[in-house]
């Protein structure tokens, strides 16, 4: 009998070893492809990936290591019966192991593969359509500069349409990048969650009582290690909550604010069209048809040969007058440019405020634009400025007709020139009426349009609010990573992870006390025990 | 039922709008340009101004412009049109773009007046 | 005269956005991005009637700024404002004691800033 158990014993650890040489192999291969992932994933950037893939190693290995001088102190110190029934045990679990890891590295690859076709199929199309995009609005800028004739304005219409579309293809992949990040960072959190659930699953205690050894320590710290990645990754997912919630509201305000902007610049726009178009013709030819009858009938009248002289320079002045009107025209340009950019950037800011997800990035180019409007508005202002001022000195240097009471006092029998002259005098009245009450609308919604410039300005101040929150999570994240590299380097030695584990616990609690200190989202208004937003010493 | 002043430098324009306000029961006061205008606000102190673009010693839009500095939400009604009617359009809309609430433009129906009153003042 | 205000802030969208208020307000506004290129403008000769300054700043922070400012000769009753996402008691001591005048929490609007520039530049 004791022999024959003795070469049962023989036979079995000779079958055991040859087993577990054999899968060894296997699992030694399984475990360098696991190896080349983590490095790809962690150069790519994706941490989350790379820490999965480095800890699934790392389970790996331990079991692999602990399997073997599990399979050796068996051998050596239970009966053998016991011996049976913990192969089969062992044989279970690592199987159970095996199978987890297979699943998660097919999961993985193919969900690697999907995500980098996707994003780079759809960054490509982004970035051309934000090109052409970009282009659209070069041209029309351009075409306002070249043709300010009223007749070549359809073009506007034609490239309007052309930049809505480009906007809206904008739009379009916009929401597809998104919607394929979310759904890729929902699959590693589903896969991290997998893990740990997996973790609890396994049957620690089996292999404590098979080899009587406290060998739990490495997977416990992997819990450990696990359980304080997830809370920094909550800690961080609070503060995407507040940066997406402030982004959004922030957004909202400075659309309705741009709205407002736009709809002031629109309506002195069409009121200096209107005031164009139908009364400066008008005026203008009366004047000359007084003028030129003055002069045709100059030969019936005597001692008036200084007065031609005077009409003519009346008709220059009446000229210069038409120049100051085309010059007018040059402000209505700029005034349409500051309309149509307004329009781009309450697109942009709806476009923000739609898709708020991106962490404060896309707040600061609303900013980064706000800010060249607001540097093109106050030149389109002050060349507004500088075309009424010259427009007032010319006028008031050109229209002086004084002489025309010298006329009227020697016009005594020639009552159908008085009556022409009186009508000059008329419409030089009008004329000036009409100046004086243009400029002065004018300069009003200039001040308006500053002050509506300077609120949407007043708004924008979240963006570096955000932006420093941003910092502060890449900060943290820059930390959490590095603790992450070190404990995926330890895995294979034997020492203690304790101190990595501390860190991290200090990495954690130094982030949410630095966050507390920052309290100024628009959702904390309603805290009382707040310190004052404004306190003199 | 209202203090309206009404400011023109055209006589017969005058007597015919402080007839038609009458009529509907308003307290009228006149003025004939804009500095008398602007001394009868203040004395008056009327809920409702009508005043005229074009008139002499100081126009209706110096008038405008003063008076909405000061009363923001003053209820103002511009009329226009009256000799050299070619600039009217562009008087009326330049009083809109300066704030006043209501325009109308000469020669107007007693029933166009009403109107735009009670429009202005949110009857 | 107008008043001189200097803005000292490593974002260009707040200089903007505080000087664009001020600048419309009737100051005249001065800028630096850090607390070295600030402290380089004062020693060159710009004399400011206030200083609004933010804390986390790259090359030389608030804090060390308005201490180094206010041992400037000339600068120590100069009205010194704080514009910082900061809002922790433990800082507003800090900037106390570094000599600073007030403390503002950003965001700030126009009328609440201009409101404080009030009490603390009479006659502005």
């Amino acid at each position: 009998m004791a022999v024959q158990s003795k070469n049962n014993a023989e036979f079995k650890k000779g079958a055991w070893r040859f087993f577990l040489i054999s899968t060894g192999f296997v699992v030694v291969l399984m475990g360098i492809s696991l190896v080349f992932h983590s490095t790809l994933n962690f150069r790519l950037g994706r941490y989350e990936d790379a820490l999965f893939l480095g800890l699934t190693w790392g389970v790996f290995s331990v079991s692999q290591w602990r399997l073997l001088t599990l399979s050796q102190k068996t051998v050596k110190l239970l009966p053998e019966e016991q011996v049976d029934a913990n192969n089969a045990k062992l044989r279970y679990i690592f199987n159970r192991i095996s199978t987890y890891v297979q699943d998660n590295l097919a999961f993985d690859n193919k969900s690697n593969v999907d995500f980098s076709a996707a994003t780079d199929k759809h960054t490509v199309a982004l970035s051309k359509a934000i090109g052409a995009l970009n282009n659209q609005i070069m041209h029309l800028i351009a075409t306002l500069n070249q043709h300010n004739d009223d007749a070549e304005f359809h073009l506007f219409d034609d490239l309007a349409a052309q930049t809505a579309q480009a906007i809206t293809q904008y739009l379009t992949l916009s929401a597809d990048i998104e919607n394929a990040l979310r759904e890729h960072i929902t699959q590693i959190a589903t896969s991290l969650d997998d893990l740990k659930s997996k973790f609890n699953a396994l049957n620690v205690n089996q292999l404590d009582t098979l080899a009587q050894v406290d060998n739990t320590q490495n997977l416990r710290e992997i819990e450990d290690i696990v359980y304080l990645h997830l809370s920094i990754d909550n800690a961080i997912d609070e503060q995407l909550k507040v940066i997406s919630y402030d982004t959004h509201q922030s957004a909202l305000l400075l659309l309705d604010l741009m709205r407002h902007l736009s709809d002031d610049a629109e309506s002195i726009v069409k009121y200096i069209s209107n005031a164009n178009e139908k009364n400066i013709s008008k005026m203008e030819s009366d004047m000359e048809n007084s003028v030129k009858f003055i002069i045709s009938i100059e030969k019936f009248i005597q001692n008036i040969q200084e007065i031609p002289d005077k009409l003519r320079a009346d008709i220059d002045s009446i000229q210069a007058a038409s120049g100051v009107i085309d010059s007018l025209a040059h402000l209505v340009d700029s005034i349409k440019e500051i309309s149509f950019q307004t329009d781009i950037l309450a697109v942009n800011a709806a476009i923000q405020a739609a898709h708020a997800g991106e962490a404060g990035l896309g707040f600061k180019i609303v900013a980064d634009e706000v800010r060249k409007l607001a540097v093109n508005s106050n030149n389109a202002a002050e060349m507004i400025e500088s075309g009424l001022e010259k427009a007032r000195h010319t006028i008031q240097d050109g229209l002086k007709f004084k002489f025309l009471d010298e006329i009227m006092l020697q016009m005594n029998g020639a009552s159908q020139v008085m009556i022409y002259v009186q009508q000059l005098q008329d419409s030089q009245e009008d004329m000036q009426q009409y100046y004086k009450t243009l400029f002065a609308v004018i300069n009003q919604n200039n001040t308006k349009l500053a002050h509506d410039i300077s609120e949407v300005l007043g708004n924008i101040q979240y963006e570096d609010v955000v932006r420093q929150r941003v910092e502060r999570i890449q900060e943290v994240m820059v930390m959490r990573n590095d603790l992450l590299r070190q404990f995926a380097a330890q895995l294979t030695s034997d020492g203690s992870a304790e101190d990595i584990i501390t860190q991290l616990n200090n990495t954690l609690n130094g982030y949410l006390s630095r966050e507390s200190h920052h309290n100024n989202s628009l959702q904390a208004k309603d805290d009382e025990d707040a310190l004052p937003k404004f306190e003199l010493f | 039922m209202a203090k309206i002043l009404v400011i023109d430098d055209e006589e017969q324009l005058r007597d015919l709008i402080k007839k038609m306000l009458t009529r509907d029961g308003h307290q009228v006061l006149m003025a004939q340009d804009g500095e008398e205008g602007v001394r009868g606000f203040h004395q008056f102190n009327p809920d409702l101004i009508i005043t005229d673009i074009i008139m002499p010693n100081k126009d209706g839009i110096e008038v405008i412009m003063e008076l909405l500095k000061s009363h923001p939400d003053l209820p103002i009604i511009a009329i226009s049109g009256g000799r050299r009617a070619i600039t009217a359009g562009f008087n009326l809309d330049s009083a809109e773009m300066l704030g006043v609430k209501g325009i109308l433009q000469k020669p107007f129906t007693h029933q166009q007046l009403q109107e735009v009153i009670q429009k202005t003042l949110g009857l | 005269m107008a008043k001189i205000i200097f803005l000292v802030d490593d974002s260009a969208t707040m200089l903007m956005s505080v000087k664009n208020t001020l600048e419309l307000a009737g100051f005249k506004v001065e800028t630096a991005e850090d607390g070295v290129k600030a402290m380089a403008k004062l020693t060159a000769g710009l004399k400011p009637d206030l200083i609004i300054t933010d804390i986390n700043m790259p090359n030389m922070g608030g804090i060390e700024f308005i201490k180094k400012a206010r041992a400037l000769p000339g600068f120590r009753f100069l009205p010194i404002l704080t514009l910082t996402t900061e809002s922790q008691q433990g800082r507003r001591d800090e900037g106390k004691q570094a000599g600073a005048t007030g403390w503002l929490v950003k965001p700030v609007g126009g009328a609440d800033l201009l409101k404080v520039i009030k009490q603390v530049l009479p006659g502005a």
